[in-house]
C-alpha cells in the first residue's frame, strides 16, 4: 500500500517538477528531476522493481566470493547470526 | 540554495553523530571474538584516522573545491563521472543499511505490528526535510542533542556498570590474528568506513586548518562509545546472553532502574539513538543530492532532495527482506564492500595528487 503511494506521488512530482524546470530554462535541473523520478517508479513497480539490481544484490554478486574466500583461507567460522 | 558554511567545531559533533548513530546496535565484531574486541575497534579507529589524514590531504590541495569537483578534476570528466556514481552507490547502501535497521529495529524492540515501509517512510519524511535545509540547520540539530545524548548515556553507563562483575575484556588474546583482523574489518565497516561521506562536506567548512582535529576528535570519541558500550553490554549481559541477544546493548540497557517507580529508561535512549541514525541518513542523503548535481551539472538542487528520497525507500523495500540478510550482509559482504570507496579511491586520489606534486616541485627546482 505504502509502496504504491510513493509511486504516485513519484511519478505526478516527477513529471510537474520536470515540467515546469523545463519551461523555466533550467534543462539540467528538469533532467535530473525526471532520470531520478524513474529510478524511483521503476524499483517501486511490482514486476520490474524485482528484477532491478540493488546495493545488496550488486555487492553480494561482487564480493560474495572475494568474502568467502577470505573466511575459507583464514578459517573463520561464520558464528554471529540474528536471534 | 542557500549554502552556509559550519565551523569545524559544528563539523566534529556532526561526525560523531553520523559515526556513533547506530554503531551499538548489533555489536557484530563483538559477538566473534568477545574479549579480544577491543583490538578490532582500536584497530579500526586507527585506520580511521589513517584514512582521515588521506582525506584532509586530498581537499588541502584544492582550497575551496568539493570532492566531487577534485575527484574530476583529477580523473577526468567520464572516469570521473564513474567514480562519483560509485560512491553514488556505496552512499545508497548506507543509507539502505540505516533505514532497515532502524525498521528491523523498532518492529522487533517497540512497533511490532507497524509494517517497515511505513516507519521507513516516515524516517525519510523526516530526513528528506533536514537534508533540504542544509548542512547549517543539520549541525545545529547536532549540537543541540549531542549534550543530551552524553548526559542520558553517561548515566545509564554509571547504572549498568553496577551490574558488571568482571573485566569483559579480559583474557587477552584469546583469538587467531586472522580473526581479530576479520573483526577489525567488519567494525570498520560499520561505523568507521562512513567517514569518507564526510569529505564531500570538507569544503564547506569555514576554518579547513582545523578539519584534522575535528574529524580525529570525533572518530576517538565513537571509538570510546563503542568501546564503552560493549564493555558494558558483556559485562552486563554475559557472554552467553549477549551472543544471542539480536541487540545486546540495549538489553543491557533494559536492565536499569531507577528505584522503585521509574522504569522503561530504554525508551528515552531510544529516542536518541533514533534521532542520531536520522543524522546518518541526513548526511548521505545530502552528499547523494550534492553528488548527483555534480554528474548532470545541476546548479538548482532544491528540488532533487524528494525523488532521491524516494529512491532511498524505493531501494530500502526491495532490500533485506529479512534480518537474516542484514546481520550476514553487515558481517560478510560490508567489510569488503566498503574498502572500495572508503580506501582505496582515496588512495589512488591521493597517489595521482602526491605524484602530480611531486613532478610539479621537481620542474619548479629545474626552471629555478
Amino acid at each position: 500500500m505504502i509502496e504504491y503511494l510513493v509511486l504516485t506521488f513519484v511519478v505526478v512530482y516527477g513529471s510537474w517538477k520536470s515540467t515546469l524546470l523545463w519551461k523555466k530554462f533550467q534543462r539540467s535541473e528538469a533532467i535530473v528531476v525526471c532520470v531520478l523520478s524513474l529510478v524511483a517508479a521503476c524499483y517501486l513497480l511490482p514486476v520490474i522493481g524485482n528484477w532491478i539490481p540493488t546495493t545488496e544484490t550488486f555487492n553480494t554478486f561482487l564480493y560474495q566470493s572475494i568474502s568467502e574466500f577470505v573466511m575459507r583461507s583464514f578459517h573463520i567460522v561464520q558464528e554471529v547470526s540474528p536471534s | 540554495m542557500n549554502v552556509e558554511k559550519i565551523t569545524p567545531f559544528q563539523f566534529g559533533c556532526m561526525c560523531f553523530a553520523f559515526m556513533s548513530g547506530f554503531s551499538t546496535l548489533y555489536l557484530l565484531e563483538a559477538k566473534l571474538i568477545m574479549h579480544d574486541v577491543w583490538i578490532a575497534i582500536i584497530a579500526a579507529t586507527i585506520a580511521t584516522l589513517f584514512l582521515v589524514q588521506l582525506l584532509v590531504y586530498i581537499q588541502r590541495q584544492f582550497a575551496d573545491m568539493n570532492l566531487s569537483d577534485i575527484i574530476i578534476t583529477v580523473f577526468g570528466n567520464w572516469v570521473g563521472k564513474l567514480v562519483l556514481c560509485l560512491y553514488l552507490l556505496g552512499m545508497t547502501g548506507l543509507g539502505v543499511l540505516s533505514l532497515r535497521s532502524i525498521s528491523l529495529f523498532y518492529t522487533t524492540a517497540i512497533l511490532p505490528n507497524t509494517s517497515p515501509g511505513l516507519i521507513m517512510a516516515i524516517v525519510l519524511l523526516v530526513t528528506t526535510y533536514a537534508a533540504y535545509l542544509g548542512l547549517s540547520s543539520i549541525s545545529r540539530a547536532a549540537l543541540v542533542i549531542l549534550p543530551f545524548f552524553a548526559v542520558a548515556m553517561l548515566v545509564i553507563s554509571v547504572f549498568i556498570f553496577d551490574d558488571v562483575e568482571s573485566n569483559p575484556f579480559m583474557p587477552q588474546f584469546q583469538n587467531a590474528l586472522p580473526l581479530i583482523v576479520y573483526s577489525s574489518m567488519i567494525s570498520f565497516g560499520f561505523p568507521f568506513g562512513k567517514t569518507s561521506v564526510f569529505a564531500f562536506v570538507f569544503s564547506e567548512i569555514t576554518n579547513q586548518k582545523k578539519l584534522v582535529k575535528s574529524c580525529t576528535t570525533a572518530a576517538i570519541f565513537s571509538c570510546v562509545y563503542l568501546l564503552m558500550s560493549t564493555y558494558l553490554a558483556i559485562g552486563c549481559l554475559g557472554e552467553y546472553m549477549f551472543k544471542t541477544a539480536a541487540f545486546p546493548f540495549f538489553s543491557s540497557i533494559q536492565l536499569v532502574k531507577f528505584g522503585e517507580n521509574i522504569e522503561r529508561i530504554e525508551i528515552m535512549i531510544i529516542g536518541i539513538w533514533t534521532i542520531l541514525t536520522l543524522f546518518e541518513i541526513i548526511i548521505v542523503q545530502y552528499c547523494f543530492v550534492k553528488i548527483v548535481g555534480r554528474i548532470f551539472g545541476a546548479k538548482n538542487l532544491s528540488s532533487l532532495y524528494l525523488p532521491v528520497g524516494a529512491i532511498f525507500f524505493a531501494v530500502s523495500m526491495k532490500s533485506f527482506d529479512n534480518p537474516a540478510k542484514l546481520v550476514a550482509y553487515d558481517v560478510k559482504i560490508l567489510p569488503f564492500s566498503i574498502i572500495l570507496p572508503s580506501i582505496i579511491l582515496p588512495l589512488i586520489l591521493g597517489c595521482i595528487l602526491w605524484v602530480k606534486k611531486s613532478r610539479k616541485n621537481q620542474m619548479d627546482i629545474q626552471n629555478s
